[in-house]
């Protein structure tokens, strides 16, 4: 307050107050404007910006204060901060520290009929504030505001850097800029009652006005009070008496601003404006008191209540009245002295007889006669008086009588309109129903209509604080529903930009650590320090992985540990490099299904659905080469297998496989029991031994020794069995899984003992790899590759722990549905997936070590899907068993020799034993 | 590239019957670490290191090769070109040694001469034990093979095995060499019971 001289300003001058500066307290909020950036942000509405001319929200209101077990409605002047969405109050329009807050941003509102009238609610997580307004209009003003502010606030608050494009995507985008929508439609400003002018009255229920000091804030109340005290001091010679106001002293507004500021407002005049403003709060009691206090008696009696000018006319008629009553009255009373002097001359002339009489019987006889004269007057007075108090009697009967029947009158009248108003009703009532005419009105007791009529009046009212309400809750239900939706709109649009952050992130990080593999690889050539360096970081970048994995856990796209069957999705390799590519490839194909996400697997997926019955069509060969979603692969491989294995067996068939295996030990059993430990171990379902699938893997395999002696039991078909358990979960169905495989996808021969079938497909396939890459083929050939030692087992196993169980799984969708042409074209295309890579290659060993995890490094698997079903064709199955047919030929003639040459072997072996056994020394040693 | 990091390249094959520990020995000499569930070797699968044996850098291609009978055909062809084969058994089951034989035969069916060692592994458990050193001594020495005893599980012998049939090979190279060079000077020092030599390799 020290400042106020310096700022340069006059005290109450109110030349600068701009016209939404009408709080009448320009002083002070301009002293607050300068000296204290604190009080700034409390009373922003008695500054608000130049720039913007928006009517401020602000305004009286109760609040319903708890303090411990006493509740009451205390007067606050609230006013809303746009920069943080809330509203403050605080104890008068005048005071500079908020008493508190409330945070509209996540607030809701509500008004409850069975409420007082302007009562409403703003809940907010933490706390529900009970307000009330002057009237239901105010009420309905205030919850207008502040669902705008909200929603204002919440659509400005975020400031994203949101795009255009994606930000036209967004519906709630367009309702932000065509305001008002979904609001109710405007309730007229109760300017009285709200907005800055109201600062300028008085808070109401001031009589109260000790009882609504915060006694939470009292450190508040005090700065409060001090500076209003302060306030009014520093104005003292703006001519405007305190008292002007009675009861207000801290009231410190000037009455010129207010004149000026209420010249621009609707009012017409200051002193009406101020009449308006002071009967408002209170407008009931001023009327009634004029009520009671009118004293003209006919009022009280007459019908008609009112003071309209045609009363006044049967006033003033009724006065004529009584006067040319009056005056009639007047009239008799003259008549009666006329009587009277009459009597009087009357007894006077006896007098005058009686004094002229002159003899003593003459005067006694006249006295006599006077005796008599009076007693009989004074008996006709005594008739006449009994006769006066009857008739008065009578008349005061009559009064009350004539009163009582008007009263009744009254009532009729009453009881009439009140009939009529329900016959009304009931017609209405009655030509909607279109029943039998009314009968009862008549002999419906009056007094009932009445009640009803009341109580009609009753639920009238009722009903349109409920027609309020509900419109109300309708704006706020829509209003929340938008900002909901809205929200959400932009939860889905960062969850995208974040996955594909997250996908960038991921490819940035694998072309990293590739880079460290390949400096990792040179670093023969690079100086010692330097490959320090990069060992360093790799440790370094594994480590990071391990901790990173478990923090982004949480999140929101972790990288999981185990996929939907539980395979690791980063497999714990023994060998760093290993781990390396590992991370590597697992970085890739998260990065790839983040990407792919929303663009192919949402609309597959909901083709998938789609498809209700299952029937062999193109269009399904063509979705189960996209790859069956996980939530439908288990009925769609179910329903591969029973299809093809429909006329094979009977229903009990396992079972009595299952208890053959009870009766006797199969020879592969041996083998079985050491294979299962070894089985898919990078699979938790494998791995944890209280884990069920392990005994079921064992019971698939004992029957299937049964079911196909031929075969029995070769190593590979652990594997099959256990990814057929993996996906189908039923032990039956996946031993039926794995008939399917074994008997109907693979030729014969492919697990029987000499596994001719898969040597002869290895020629196959190395024939059509010459066709399909022979660049390639040309470069295996020159550095003496065998494709077969690592293509040998993707055939045999149908790519188990070749390929990522992402990938592999989409690869046996397609297998089981359409056979072992699947497993040729995948295995071409990951050939052609990494050939540019293995041609860069010189080096024997090295192409083998690379073909040796390179399954592990293919990361897209669309990609490789792509290839093996678009750049492989035409694949026909024409050739491909053509092919088989004559490798098969030339191998078992291949092997028939070879035959002998073992058998010859054998016996030059026998020979040689029994030479060596006679003591001689073998001839041929020498030929050395 | 790099230019050649080694002096000789070998390549050796570790066959045997399955579950006796080949891929288990391997993984340790590789890689020096041990898994109770390395996956079945389903044909065959490689690793390779390098070690120095007298001052020379030998870089060494090991082939694992699937355990079942029924994978013979196919590793048969794995023999080709293999210097030195490390012929496995399990000494807590006899009937791993058993077929040792039968192995040697394949070998023999497959290549002319190549270095051997039988290796009897998981040995680390005296308990479990069901072939006798003693008896596998005299096999050895009748079948003119060197016997080693390992245990990938704890680390016994692997490395040692290892670098004997490095030498080995190492020194029939040089020896070969040796001969083309001055084949009059040569003198073959050879087991007595070598059996009759095809040439293949
Ligand atoms: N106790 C013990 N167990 C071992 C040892 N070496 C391997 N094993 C176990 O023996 C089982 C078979 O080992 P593998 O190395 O897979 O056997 P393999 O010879 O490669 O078998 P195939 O691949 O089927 O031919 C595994 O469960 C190993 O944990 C060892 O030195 N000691
Ligand atoms: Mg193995």
């Amino acid at each position: 307050m020290e400042k106020r001289p310096e700022s340069g300003e006059i005290p109450g001058k109110p030349v600068e107050s701009n016209s939404d500066d009408n709080s009448g307290n320009t002083g002070s909020a301009k002293e607050g404007a300068v000296s204290s950036p604190h009080r700034n942000l409390g009373n922003a509405q008695l500054n608000p910006s130049r720039e913007e001319p928006r009517k401020k929200l602000c305004g009286y209101l109760n609040k319903l204060g708890v303090k411990g077990p006493i509740k009451a409605w205390k007067s606050r002047w609230f006013f809303y901060d746009e920069n943080k969405c809330h509203l403050l109050y605080c104890r008068t329009a005048q005071d500079v520290n908020p008493l508190g807050s409330i945070d509209l941003s996540s607030a809701g509102f509500d008004c409850k009929v069975e409420a007082d009238e302007g009562v409403f609610e703003i809940r907010t997580p933490s706390r529900v504030f009970i307000l009330k307004a002057v009237s239901r209009e105010a009420m309905m003003y205030w919850l207008q505001q502040l669902q705008m502010k909200r929603w204002a606030f919440c659509n400005t608050q975020t400031g994203l850097p949101v795009d255009s494009v994606t930000m036209a995507a967004l519906p709630a985008n367009e309702t932000m800029h065509t305001e008002g929508e979904g609001f109710l439609p405007p309730v007229k400003t109760p300017t009285d009652v709200v907005g800055l002018k109201a600062a300028s009255l008085p808070a109401p229920q001031l009589s109260a006005a000790l009882q609504n000091i915060s006694l939470k804030h009292p450190w508040t109340e005090i700065q409060n009070t001090i500076y209003n005290i302060c306030g009014t001091r520093q104005l003292p010679g703006n001519g405007r008496s305190i008292s002007d106001v009675e009861g207000f002293p801290e009231h410190p507004g000037t009455p010129a601003e207010e004149q000026e500021v209420e010249g621009e407002a609707e009012c017409p005049g200051r002193e009406q404006a101020r009449e308006e403003t002071w009967a408002g709060p209170r407008s009931h009691w001023p009327r009634k008191a004029k009520w009671l206090t009118s004293s003209f008696p006919a009022f009280t009696e007459g019908l008609a209540r009112e003071r309209s000018s045609p009363d006044n006319l049967a006033v003033l008629q009724q006065q004529v009245l009584t006067l040319t009553e009056e005056v009639k009255s007047q009239k008799e009373l003259v008549k009666l002295l006329h009587k009277a002097l009459e009597a009087a001359q009357q007894e006077k002339r006896a007098s005058s007889t009686y004094l002229t009489a002159a003899e003593d019987r003459d005067r006694l006889e006249l006295v006599r006669h006077k005796v008599r004269q009076i007693v009989e007057l004074s008996n006709r007075v005594e008739a006449l008086e009994s006769d006066r108090r009857e008739l008065e009697q009578s008349l005061a009967l009559r009064d009350s009588r004539v009163e009582e029947l008007q009263k009744h009158v009254q009532l009729l009248m009453d009881k009439n309109q009140a009939k009529q108003q329900v016959i009304l009703k009931l017609t209405e009532q009655i030509a909607l129903d279109l029943s039998e005419p009314v009968q009862e009105a008549d002999a419906v007791a009056a007094d009932t209509l009445y009640k009803q009529q009341e109580e009609i009046e009753h639920l009238k009212d009722d009903l349109d604080a409920y027609r309020t309400q509900n419109r109300f809750l309708n704006s706020e239900i829509h209003q929340v529903t938008k900002l909901w939706r809205s929200v959400a709109e932009k939860e889905k649009f960062l969850l995208m930009k974040c996955a594909r952050l997250q996908a960038r992130s991921c490819q940035v990080e694998s072309k990293y650590l590739m880079m460290l593999r390949r400096l990792q690889e040179a670093s023969p050539d690079v100086a010692s320090g330097e490959a320090e360096l990069v060992k360093s970081l790799i440790q370094e970048a594994l480590q990071w992985d391990a901790k990173e994995e478990a923090a982004e856990a949480l999140q929101l796209n972790p990288v999981r540990e185990y996929d939907d069957y539980g395979f690791m999705t980063i497999p714990k390799y023994e060998v760093e490099d290993w781990k390396l590519l590992a991370k590597i490839q697992a970085l890739e194909i998260k990065s790839n299904n983040l990407l792919s996400h929303t663009a192919v697997e949402k609309p597959l997926g909901e083709r998938w659905a789609s498809v209700a019955e299952l029937s062999p069509s193109a269009e399904l060969k063509g979705l189960i080469r996209c790859g069956i979603p996980v939530e439908h692969r288990q009925r769609v491989w179910k329903w591969i297998v029973t299809q093809r294995l429909s006329h094979h067996h009977a229903a009990n068939h396992y079972e009595s496989l299952l208890r053959q295996c009870e009766r006797t030990e199969h020879p592969a059993s041996r083998q079985i029991e050491l294979d299962l430990p070894r089985t898919l171990t990078n699979n938790r379902h494998f791995t944890s031994p209280t884990s069920q699938l392990v005994p079921k893997l064992r019971r698939v395999l004992l029957a299937f020794s049964w079911q196909n002696p031929a075969i029995g039991y070769c190593q590979g078909l652990n594997r099959l069995a256990a990814i057929a358990l993996l996906v189908l979960e039923e032990e039956e169905s996946a031993f039926w899984c794995l008939v399917h495989i074994v008997e109907n996808l693979m030729p014969a021969d492919y697990y029987s003992n000499t596994l001719i079938a898969s040597q002869v497909d290895q020629r196959v396939f190395k024939d059509f790899l010459s066709e399909k890459l022979p660049r390639l083929t040309a470069h295996f050939e020159q550095h003496r590759i065998d494709v077969s030692l690592i293509t040998f087992n993707w055939f045999l196993v149908a790519f188990v722990d070749s390929l990522v169980s992402d990938i592999l799984l989409r690869v046996w969708d397609a297998f089981l549905y359409e056979g072992t042409k699947v497993i040729f074209r995948y295995a071409l295309a990951i050939f052609k997936y990494n050939e540019e890579e293995i041609l860069r290659i010189h080096d024997s060993l090295e192409v083998y070590q690379y073909l040796r995890f390179f399954t592990h490094m293919i990361g897209d698997g669309r990609k490789l899907m792509s290839i093996a079903f678009n750049d492989m064709n035409p694949f026909p199955m024409k050739v491909l068993r053509n092919r088989r047919a004559t490798h098969r030929e030339e191998l078992e003639a291949e092997l028939s020799k070879l035959e002998r040459i073992k058998v010859q072997y054998m016996k030059e072996q026998a020979e040689q034993v029994a030479w060596h056994l006679d003591g001689a020394v073998s001839e041929e040693e020498e030929e050395m | 590239m790099a230019g050649k990091d080694y002096d000789h390249l070998f390549k050796l094959l570790i066959i045997g019957d399955s579950g006796v520990g080949k891929s288990s020995l391997l993984l340790r000499f590789a890689d020096n670490t041990f898994s109770g569930s390395y996956i079945t070797t389903i044909g065959v699968d490689f690793k390779i290191r390098t070690v120095v044996i007298n001052g020379e850098r030998v870089k060494l291609q090991i082939w694992d090769t699937a355990g079942q009978e029924r994978f013979r055909t196919i590793t048969s062809t794995y023999y080709r070109n293999t210097h030195g084969v490390i012929i496995v058994y399990d000494v807590t089951n006899p009937e791993s040694f058993v077929n040792i034989k039968r192995w040697l035969h394949e070998i023999g069916q497959n290549c002319d001469s190549v270095c051997k060692v039988l290796v009897g592994n998981k040995c680390e458990d005296p308990a479990r034990r069901q072939v006798e050193t003693a008896d596998a001594r005299r096999f050895s020495d009748q079948m003119g093979v060197r016997l080693f005893e390992t245990s990938a599980k704890e680390n016994l012998n692997v490395e040692e095995m290892f670098n004997a049939v490095t030498a080995m090979v190492l020194r029939t190279k040089q020896e070969n060499l040796a001969r083309l060079q001055h084949p009059e000077v040569v003198k073959i020092n050879r087991p007595k019971k070598k059996p009759p030599v095809k040439k293949c390799c």
